[in-house]
């Protein structure tokens, strides 16, 4: 068996092949790589940390399960098992749908002016937390190509190529996808925005 | 600082909240671009918000994700997933002997085929075609007639026709091209046919008072017909 420094070295494939051979060292070093950002991807896609930690279990039970059938010419390991995530986070939420339907914009609207509103009584941690959590609402409102980008990219911390490579696109699809999924959030949070913040602003119009 | 400049600059609303200087005082003359970056801002600030209020894997989920590896480490794989390659491989031999099965029986009725147009070219002339035989030869005909991809013939030891060295065809033929050694050399096949449309001048050749013209004609492997015979 194998000693966790010179587990250390081998890559993620390396250690699938020796933790479906039965080293429980590789198995736990593997899934201390990759446990983070499955785990942070299940949660910010379902916003839930129950289905979050069922997702991070699935995906390991499915890796030991299909690991056998993983060619390393079709992507790393952590690729691998971002799409059995993805399938997974899918799965539950389809199953959520008819229980919890997602935020409509006048629920948005009215969450946005309340903080406007209040924002003076309320203090900086409050604000803080109803501006994440309308955020949350707002990525969570997005279409499925946008939120997967945003979630990747801006939540995950995963590099523009990496994600290319996991939602299977060009890195030029994730940049412009992500342009549009900012302006359609920003225009979501367009009401929080308050205009006093700016200061003196000129006259309507850019002067280019 | 132009506003496309200042946009692409703001472009990552995780970035919104950086100090600067250069693009404050386009921002003091342009309102939209003041939206933008405010509207950025809030967007940069709510998504670090979401980033650290996410919550560290708990250790109960390390706990069972062990204990799931175990147990599967622990059971051995299901027989359905040990006979998966065997199976697999019985599929690909069962299929590959149909194959093999079903080029055999296709090589075997050609080879028949040809060996019965063989034994057909030294059949004696004077034997009475059946009509089921006249009716497959007279389709037959129809194709010998014209140019056509010859199907490979037995090659015989020696040749068997014995005509002149001008002349190979036998002499009851009468001719319908050149032929020579070198064009008309190598096994012909016989073919009894009955003309499609009986012609008055074959007819009274043959001395057939019906009507009905039969013919043998000499096809060379290459398909094209060398002679006629009229049969009488």
């Amino acid at each position: 068996m194998a000693s966790t420094h010179q587990l250390s070295s081998r890559s993620d494939a390396e250690l699938l092949q020796l933790a479906l051979a039965g080293e429980e060292p590789a198995f736990l070093l593997l899934y201390q790589r990759l446990k983070g950002g499955i785990f942070r991807y299940g949660f910010y896609m379902t916003n839930s940390k129950s289905a979050a930690e069922e997702v991070t279990q699935e995906v390991f039970i499915s890796l030991l399960k299909e690991g056998r059938h993983y060619r390393t010419e079709r992507g790393d390991v952590g690729a691998f098992a971002f799409g059995i995530a993805r399938n997974f986070v899918r799965r539950i939420e389809r199953r959520e749908r008819a229980y919890q339907p997602l935020p409509r914009q006048q629920a948005l609207e009215s969450l946005s002016s309340s903080v406007i509103c209040g924002s003076e009584a309320l203090t900086g941690q409050m604000i803080r937390k109803q501006l994440v959590e309308r955020v949350q609402a707002a990525v969570a409102s997005l279409p499925d190509h946008y939120r997967q980008v945003v979630v990747l990219c801006d939540l995950c911390e995963v590099s523009y190529a990496d994600a290319a490579s996991r939602l299977q696109c060009a890195i030029g699809t994730i940049r412009s996808r992500l342009n549009r999924a900012h302006a359609l959030l920003a225009q979501k949070l367009k009401p929080l925005s308050s205009p006093q913040r700016v200061g003196a602003v000129g006259p309507e119009g850019c002067v280019i | 600082m132009t506003c496309q400049e200042l946009r692409l600059y703001f472009e990552d609303p995780l970035l919104a909240d950086t100090e600067f200087t250069a693009e404050a005082e386009h921002l003091a003359q342009c309102a939209d671009c003041a939206r933008f970056v405010e509207g950025r801002r809030v967007l940069g600030a709510g998504l670090l918000g979401i980033r650290e209020s996410a919550p560290q894997t708990p250790a109960a989920l390390d706990d069972a994700v062990l204990s799931a590896y175990r147990r599967h480490i622990a059971i051995p794989p299901s027989p359905a997933l040990l006979s998966r390659g065997p199976r697999r491989l019985a599929a690909w031999c069962l299929s590959a002997a149909a194959m093999a099965t079903l080029v055999a029986t296709l090589l075997f009725l050609h080879q028949r085929r040809n060996a019965t147009a063989i034994v057909e070219s030294h059949a004696p002339e004077s034997a009475e075609p059946s009509p089921a035989a006249i009716a497959s030869k007279a389709v037959n005909s129809s194709l010998a007639m014209k140019p056509r991809r010859s199907h490979p013939v037995r090659r015989q030891p020696s040749a068997p026709w014995a005509g002149t060295l001008q002349n190979p065809l036998p002499a009851a033929f009468r001719s319908l091209m050149y032929c020579d050694e070198l064009s008309c050399g190598g096994p012909m096949e016989l073919i009894r046919v009955q003309l499609p449309a009986p012609d008055s001048t074959l007819a009274t050749a043959a001395g057939s008072g019906s009507g009905t013209v039969f013919a043998d004609v000499l096809v060379g492997p290459d398909g094209i017909a060398r002679g006629i015979h009229i049969v009488e």
